[in-house]
């Protein structure tokens, strides 16, 4: 092993590097069947939405949710796949540490931003709607 | 100068090994810093949603009484509220799990680290198991429309 990833070596003990491992198991099984169940819903919705030329209009609905879960799932499954790194070698732990934290923070800001815009767009719904009543 | 005393306790830094000392980059403090803010914001939020899911079911419980539909109304509040013990633990693990990971990086100690991938863990575990639940209901859906 070289100095420098001797020197980035983290001393977890048997059972944080268990637990490590066994969060990145876990983060993958996560981010694996979000994946396949945006690709299902997609399947299912797109011929329904396509079948019926009134709702064609809304099929970039579906294909940006599908977008979108498959984006922040390979940034989970890109972290789980460096926290496992962590667990499981002996080399350069902070470096695949802060890769895996790094697609983590990616991951939960993506989601933080998508449920505060969604509540605004929400807001900005009620405030037209409400206006439209008063007058 | 100072006196060697043979009898005075080991001090912590003692322990650690030569060369594994864990000393973040400044980027690296500064990365988990913004996870631990962005994994807060996001618990912040699951409290906020565990709260109106509260009101709701005591509005719809309210609703069904006064409809006299009790046992209707009784069986929703129970799936309700398993729902919001899910959200209140979900929004716990990651409170802890950000916070945990923020100490151990800027007080250089791997083992708040360690804590905070056990409440990771328990998190990423419930969210796997409703995304198996999930898939599983997805694959039944794909099944009967094809």
């Amino acid at each position: 092993m070289s100095e420098l990833s001797n020197e980035r070596r983290i001393p977890f003990t048997q059972e944080d590097e268990q637990r490590i491992a066994s969060a990145a198991t876990w983060g993958m099984i996560v981010s694996i069947t979000s994946i396949a169940s945006g690709g299902l819903s997609l399947l299912v919705q797109a011929p329904i939405i396509l079948d019926n030329p009134g709702l064609r209009g809304l099929i970039a609905a579906p294909v940006l949710v599908a977008v979108y879960t498959l984006v922040v799932n390979v940034w989970l499954l890109q972290a789980s796949l460096s926290f496992r790194k962590v667990a499981l070698t002996d080399e350069a732990d902070q470096v695949y540490l802060l890769e895996g934290f790094r697609k983590l923070r990616a991951y939960f800001m993506i989601q933080v931003i998508l449920i505060l815009a969604m509540f605004g767009l929400f807001g900005i719904m009620m405030l037209a709607l409400m206006g439209g009543f008063m007058r | 100068m100072e006196e060697h005393n043979p009898f005075a306790p080991p001090s912590a830094t003692a322990d650690r090994p030569e060369g594994t000392a864990l000393v973040f980059s400044p980027e690296g403090a500064r990365i988990v810093s913004s996870l631990a803010t962005w994994m807060r914001t996001l618990s912040i939020i699951y409290y906020i949603g565990l709260a109106l899911m509260l009101v709701a079911t005591c509005g719809a419980v309210a609703t069904a009484s006064s409809a006299g539909m009790g046992g209707a109304g009784f069986i929703a509040a129970i799936a309700m509220l398993v729902v919001v013990v899910l959200i209140g633990m979900a929004a716990t693990w990651l409170r802890s799990a950000g916070t945990d990971f923020e100490r151990g990086v800027f007080s250089d100690d791997e083992f708040p680290i360690g804590q905070g991938f056990r409440s990771l863990r328990a998190y990423l575990i419930m969210f796997g198991i409703i995304g198996i639940l999930g898939l599983l209901s997805n694959i039944k859906t794909a099944l009967e429309v094809m």
